[in-house]
């Protein structure tokens, strides 16, 4: 750093590396995270993560409590894709006991894991545009929110942490005249999506914030693990519904967004077509909705043979993934969750390293953490 | 290895069955684990899995060797690791096991490798190997209490530095250190009331008066 | 040409004022926030409230709601096994719904159908103790909740988003 000064500040001003800390009770990180920043005058120059302020033993707990007692908990993890994370674990043990799920169930899992996806890529756009500065994007985000959550209400009973999903298929059937609302809210999105591009995609300020900001390439991307739209961004082509299919994801057909440079404003783009994506999705499923069993069969008793499974989906923020160690009892012996958020802010480090602070901002935004999920 | 552990008996909290951890199921086996088990012959066996995923037990001196063949070679390129944890079994030989998850993102194909360690024995790191491995392995070391030899930032990542013990072990209680205290709080969790009515409704009155 | 016109965008900011468009095209539009406590909405009929039991229904011996329940909130005392020969009710009933998730588990796994959610949501209390339900307070309000939920199941869903009731007028 130091050559790049003009000689004339080298010889007078002596300058030194300032410590900077940031957070954990900051606005802009999305909940209690503390970033310390070593900084150049604004540069940062090196990036110290401190995580684990919402640290709630959730492994531990699953420990103590049977597979299907476990499941409304991780609805808590990330609090803005609960049903996501409810597919997870559901799927893990079903993959574990080698249970069949209806089809129709899968349908309905499809259809309710899209739309919220939908939610939380929302909230993100919402959260992410304020903390750059574009003010009334909030609003609009968070008022589109709302219908979903009036679906989910509907169907599921609870709006945020739903628990979506028992082992073995689905609850009940969709309520009388929800399918028509959810086509219509769909109709009804897909033009605001446009809008909202309006708002930002062509605005100058906002490329400015965004483009060439918080860069990693694809070498980078891989190796740090990052997975979702923050990996996309950098134009790897890895999503779970389409690597790893589970689900009855193969039976639709969609696109993967993918970036080119790596940047925030690529990322923001990957998010907003697949939203687009998502709406895609959902139509289909809601046309081909299959008739049939609903709850498949699931044993009251859950008792799993020794052996370990690893399953993954493709959650809002990434690849969520449960690993499930059984011993033969009701209980998982040891329960490790692979939380997307996690591993992405790891890959922060790399992204800000010389970053201005004000852009530390949008980068943390635009990998689209829940601190719920970095700590567990 | 994979018939070593099978001798052991008994791992412990919560709910122990009496007889040691054992994978159970059948071999799985992809084109990738073939080559690793023939290119690391004598440190490498394979492992039975339920869900038919190839799983590959290697030796901790070969681990670091392996992950880095696993990656590099033109045949595998298992470039990006999912997840890595690691696996507290009291009652087995080998206590702890490490799990890491490959999966190759050009080949969409993935591979489970795991290393049995001893208690109190130190994991070659492999955060050389993919930068991810950072923060996993020390959320293992905070968590478990495997310690990963040559990891340029060993440090606890949830608990507070200054936390004693390793939450995830078996030996540690549900409620940590306080646990009694919590357990005796029997208002919160009316689970934990006894069965006996007049003494539940006792236990009950107490509670409401303490809050 | 192109230049002037790449200027012209330069200074005047086209794309500023394509977003206060926006902004001003949803001006026009009807409000979508409800002011909650004094309007409040009728929530459907799947809602997962505060959880309340028919005590007579209850056949108390199973717990299975005692068994499934992650957060341990319920407790069932069953009658004495002499008496549980002709009256099943339990004796007393504990639900602490400080504790409880509204997962909707207990209401799954009971097969009588005592155990239900109701559509209270106002769970503020000023002591704790409220919060924990027993034999009396349990059962509350049954026959009326009932009508309403049948009633509540078969009104079609709708989402409470105006610019879509729009949309429907301009159909
Ligand atoms: S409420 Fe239902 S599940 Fe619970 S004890 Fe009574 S009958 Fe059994
Ligand atoms: S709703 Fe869930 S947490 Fe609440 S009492 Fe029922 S099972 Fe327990």
């Amino acid at each position: 750093m130091n050559a790049e000064k003009p000689s004339y500040m080298r010889e007078v001003l002596e300058t030194r590396e300032m410590e900077l800390n940031m957070g954990p009770q900051h606005p802009a990180t999305h909940g209690v995270y503390r970033a310390i920043l070593t900084l150049d005058g604004e540069r940062i120059m090196k990036l110290n993560s401190v995580v684990g302020y919402l640290h709630r033993g959730i492994e531990k707990w699953a420990e103590y409590r049977t597979y299907q007692q476990g499941v409304p908990i991780y609805d808590r993890l990330d609090y803005l894709g609960a049903v996501l994370n409810n597919h997870g674990i559901v799927g893990a043990v079903e993959k574990l006991l080698q249970l069949e799920v209806p089809r129709k169930a899968e349908y309905q899992r499809v259809i309710c894991d899209e739309l919220q996806r939908l939610a939380s890529h929302l909230m993100w756009f919402a959260t992410h545009a304020l903390d750059i500065g574009a003010m009334s994007v909030l609003f609009y985000g968070v008022r589109e929110r709302e219908p979903i959550m009036d679906l989910f209400e509907a169907h599921f009973g609870q709006r945020l942490l739903p628990n979506a999903y028992p082992i073995g298929g689905c609850r009940l059937d969709f309520p009388k005249g929800w399918t028509e609302a959810c086509r219509k809210f769909l109709k009804a999105l897909k033009p605001r999506i446009d809008d909202y591009e309006t708002l930002l995609t062509g605005n100058r300020m906002w490329r400015q914030r965004t483009i060439g900001v918080g860069v990693i390439s694809k070498e980078d991307a891989i190796a740090y693990g990052l997975s979702g739209p923050t990996l996309r961004g950098s134009g790897v082509c890895f999503d779970v519904r389409r690597s790893i299919p589970y689900s009855a994801y193969p039976e639709f057909d969609f696109e993967i967004p993918l970036g080119t440079n790596g940047d925030v404003f690529d990322r923001y783009l990957c998010r907003m077509k697949e939203m687009r994506q998502s709406i895609r999705i959902i139509e289909q499923a809601l046309d081909g909705m299959p008739e049939g069993d609903l709850k498949g069969k699931a044993p009251k008793i859950m008792r799993a043979p020794m052996g370990e499974v690893y399953f993954t989906v493709e959650a809002a923020k990434g690849q969520l993934g449960y690993y499930i160690v059984s011993d033969g009892t009701d209980k998982p012996y040891r329960l490790h969750i692979k939380s997307p958020s996690f591993i992405n802010l790891q890959g922060l480090n790399r992204m800000s390293e010389g970053a201005l602070i004000a852009d530390m901002v949008a980068i943390i935004g635009s990998i689209d953490i829940v601190l719920g999920e970095v700590d567990r | 290895m994979a018939d070593e552990k099978e001798t052991t008996a008994a791992p412990a909290a919560p709910a122990p069955p009496k007889k040691g951890w054992e994978p159970t199921g059948e071999i799985a086996e992809s084109d990738a684990s073939k080559a690793l088990l023939e290119k690391f012959a004598g440190f490498a066996a394979p492992v039975k899995n339920l869900a038919k995923e190839p799983t590959v037990m290697v030796k901790k001196e070969k681990l670091v060797e392996a992950l880095e063949y696993l990656k590099s070679d033109p045949q595998h390129l298992f470039d990006y690791l999912s997840d890595m944890t690691a696996v507290h079994y009291p009652d087995n030989d080998k206590k702890i096991m490490t799990v890491y998850h490959l999966y190759s993102t050009s080949r969409k194909d993935s591979i489970r490798v795991k290393c049995e360690l001893d208690e109190g024995e130190a994991c070659p790191t492999c955060v050389g190997v993919w930068p991810a491995a950072n923060w996993m392995e020390r959320e293992a070391f905070d968590l478990m209490g495997v310690a990963f030899e040559g990891h340029p930032d060993l440090r606890r990542i949830l608990m507070p530095d200054e936390w004693e013990g390793h939450p995830l072990r078996k030996e540690y209680p549900l409620g940590g250190p306080q646990e009694e205290e919590i357990r005796s709080n029997k208002y919160g969790k009316p689970q934990l009331l006894p069965d006996d009515l007049e003494e539940a409704r006792k236990i009950i009155e107490e509670g409401r008066n303490e809050r | 040409m192109e230049a002037i016109s790449k200027f012209i965008r330069m200074i005047t900011f086209p794309e500023l004022f394509k977003g206060m468009a926006v902004t001003a095209k949803y001006f026009f539009q009807r409000k979508v926030t409800e002011q909650y406590p004094d309007q409040k909405t009728i929530l459907p009929y799947r809602t997962k409230g505060k959880l309340h039991v028919d005590i007579d229904k209850c056949i108390s011996l199973c717990r299975f709601c005692e068994k499934v329940c992650p957060e341990g909130c319920i407790k069932v005392f069953p009658p004495p096994k002499e008496l549980a020969k002709t009256d099943k009710r339990p004796v007393e009933f504990y639900i602490n719904q400080e504790h409880c998730l509204h997962c909707g588990m207990c209401v799954d796994s009971c097969s009588t159908g005592a155990i239900h959610h109701s559509d209270e949501y106002e769970l503020v209390v000023i002591d704790f103790k409220e919060l924990l339900g027993d034999k009396e307070t349990l059962p509350y309000d049954m026959i009326k909740k009932h009508y309403r939920w049948n009633y509540l199941e078969n009104v079609p869903v709708k989402i409470k988003d105006s610019p879509l009731k729009e949309e429907e007028k301009s159909q």
